[in-house]
């Protein structure tokens, strides 16, 4: 069940079905009869989930994730699944079974990744939200990139139950949409306590709608790790013209330091990876999905062969870290200690929030989208792309990115980073910059 | 840091996963340097206010341990609890708590 749709050129659906998009119509809701694509790790019984590996193809699972039964009982249409780096891993929709996704605006480039198919089927129009899902930003940065809004809520604020799992602590279900009303409406629709989710969050107000009439009375940080030198020039024109558009609408801007960001790389690719390759060994040829067609000696090579072969070179690279810093002698120098900056990098954002700063305010990614092929033989490059966004994902806060304007005639996002739960007045803040910003604009 | 082609067919072994050689020195060559840049975490450690690593701590030292002992099937009871069969099993040794 291949897409065929307009699109189907850019490679961003894995699975679309007009009869069964029909079907759903005439359903009453704050997204009643609103068509949402569902990035293809999160479950639905409309169509399959591959989470983008041969390991999973034509996989059906026997239920829906909580947040697409939350999105279709406020009236939304499951409209087509789409397509992702395998399992969630990788930055740019490169590492998909299934062939890359295109970039909507030059098909020479990536739309970023992981969640790229969802980026680029709200940025090219072919529906006007999507579901993506983060574990190191895998929402803000294919936003960022596509020139769309992508929020990731607070750990526990989404259910995760469905959501197939990369890193149980660091995964959650995001949005994108075109503006930040849409992603607004679509989050609230799918936030919400689950029973079903160990680590789903009490019951705190989502607090949406919020409409300031000006900024007065609101701090934001802008940290400066997050402005290196080396920071392309037109995303910090871009960055700076915000800052101008936050000023003028009557917030106080300082500057204020997170000394731990450096390291949130490091951490990230260390924890990610052992929780990975633990919550991966499921997929073995006899419990999930697809196993190679030929006689197998044992059981042993029988699940080798399947892992060997089904999973895709960067769940194997991924696998393989996890093993190396969970196994004896390197658990104390590698994942200990990535636990214990996971700690520090937390803490940097409760002082720095408990100090008066409300938000704080980045780019969202260190560049615009790059070149397909650019980075694929040189993973390290392409972990490092991931440093203004996984250091959220490692303190469980929310943040988002909205466009600011473009640079070489590409999109460049801006981020807010708040604290747990104040999704409220992050979005109600972003609003504000997004009614004041060219976002088509060439920062210079 | 180097990790070397023969470390890699270690893990993958533990991993339950099948590579090809070109794979293993692919791996090998890229495993090496994202490793190097991943010991960087430890510059930036705070034990001393660390979160989940209490002072007098629930981790058990970093040790290789050979498996838990084998069941003597012979010495399992078998009972009878509401009129179903169960087996009464010793539990597992895990050491001091």
């Amino acid at each position: 069940m291949v897409a065929r749709t307009a699109n189907s050129d850019a490679n961003s659906i894995l699975a679309f079905d007009e009869k069964v998009v029909r079907k759903q119509f005439g359903k009453e809701g704050p997204l009643g009869n609103q068509l949402v694509a569902v990035k293809d790790n999160i479950c639905t019984l409309e169509y399959p989930t591959s989470c983008g590996s041969r390991m999973l193809a034509g996989y059906e699972s026997p239920f829906e994730a909580t947040a697409v039964k939350k999105l279709k009982q406020a009236g939304a249409v499951v409209a087509c699944k789409t397509n992702l780096d395998e399992f969630g891993m990788g930055s740019s929709t490169e590492h998909s079974a299934f062939g890359r996704t295109l970039h909507p605006l030059d098909s020479k480039r990536v739309p970023g990744g992981s969640s790229g198919g969802s980026a680029a089927v709200v940025a090219d129009g072919t529906v006007k939200y999507a579901l993506g899902s983060e574990t190191g930003g895998s929402v803000r940065q294919p936003a960022s990139f596509c020139g769309v809004v992508g929020i990731k809520p607070t750990y526990g604020r989404v259910s995760r139950r469905g959501l197939v799992a990369f890193a149980s602590s660091l995964d959650q279900i995001g949005v994108l949409a075109g503006d930040v009303s849409g992603a607004e409406l679509l989050l609230s629709s799918i936030a919400g306590h689950d029973e079903s989710d160990a680590t789903s969050a009490a019951p705190v107000p989502l607090n949406t709608g919020n409409i300031l009439p000006d900024l007065d009375g609101i701090t934001i940080g802008l940290p400066r790790e997050y402005f290196p030198e080396t920071l392309p020039a037109g995303i910090r024109a871009a960055c700076d013209r915000s800052v101008m558009l936050l000023r003028e609408a009557g917030a106080v801007v300082l500057d204020v330091s997170l000394p731990s960001t450096n390291c949130a790389v490091a951490a990230y690719y260390i924890i990610a990876p052992a929780e990975a390759s633990s919550n991966l060994a499921r997929f073995d040829g006899v419990r999930y999905g697809n196993r190679p067609e030929q006689p197998f000696s044992d059981v042993l090579s029988m699940y080798r062969s399947t892992r060997g072969e089904l999973f895709g070179a960067e769940v194997k690279r991924r696998i393989i870290i996890g093993t190396y810093v969970l196994s004896a002698g390197y658990r104390d120098a590698y994942y200990l200690r990535a636990t214990e900056a996971r700690g520090t990098i937390s803490r940097d954002f409760a002082r720095v929030f408990s100090g008066g700063i409300d938000l704080l305010f980045t780019p969202t990614t260190v560049s615009t989208a790059f070149e397909a092929g650019e980075f694929i033989s040189d993973p390290l490059s392409m972990y490092l792309g991931d440093a203004f966004v996984c250091p959220a994902n490692l303190a469980g806060v929310p943040a988002m990115t909205v466009p600011i304007g473009r640079s070489g005639g590409l999109p460049v996002g801006g981020q807010f980073i708040a604290p747990s739960f104040e999704e409220g007045r992050m979005i109600a803040v972003a609003r504000h910059l997004e009614m004041r910003v060219d976002p088509l604009a060439e920062a210079r | 840091m180097t990790i070397d082609p023969g470390e890699v067919r270690r893990l993958a072994k533990l991993a339950s996963l099948e590579l090809e050689d070109n794979e293993i020195l692919r791996f090998a060559s890229e495993l090496s340097s994202v490793l190097e840049h991943c010991a960087t975490v430890s510059n930036l450690v705070d034990v001393a206010t660390d979160p989940i690593r209490p002072e007098n701590g629930t981790l058990r030292d970093d040790e290789v341990r050979g498996p838990t002992g084998a069941i003597d099937l012979g010495a399992l009871k078998l009972v009878l609890i509401d009129g179903e069969r169960f087996f009464v099993v010793p539990g597992l040794d895990v050491g001091e708590r």
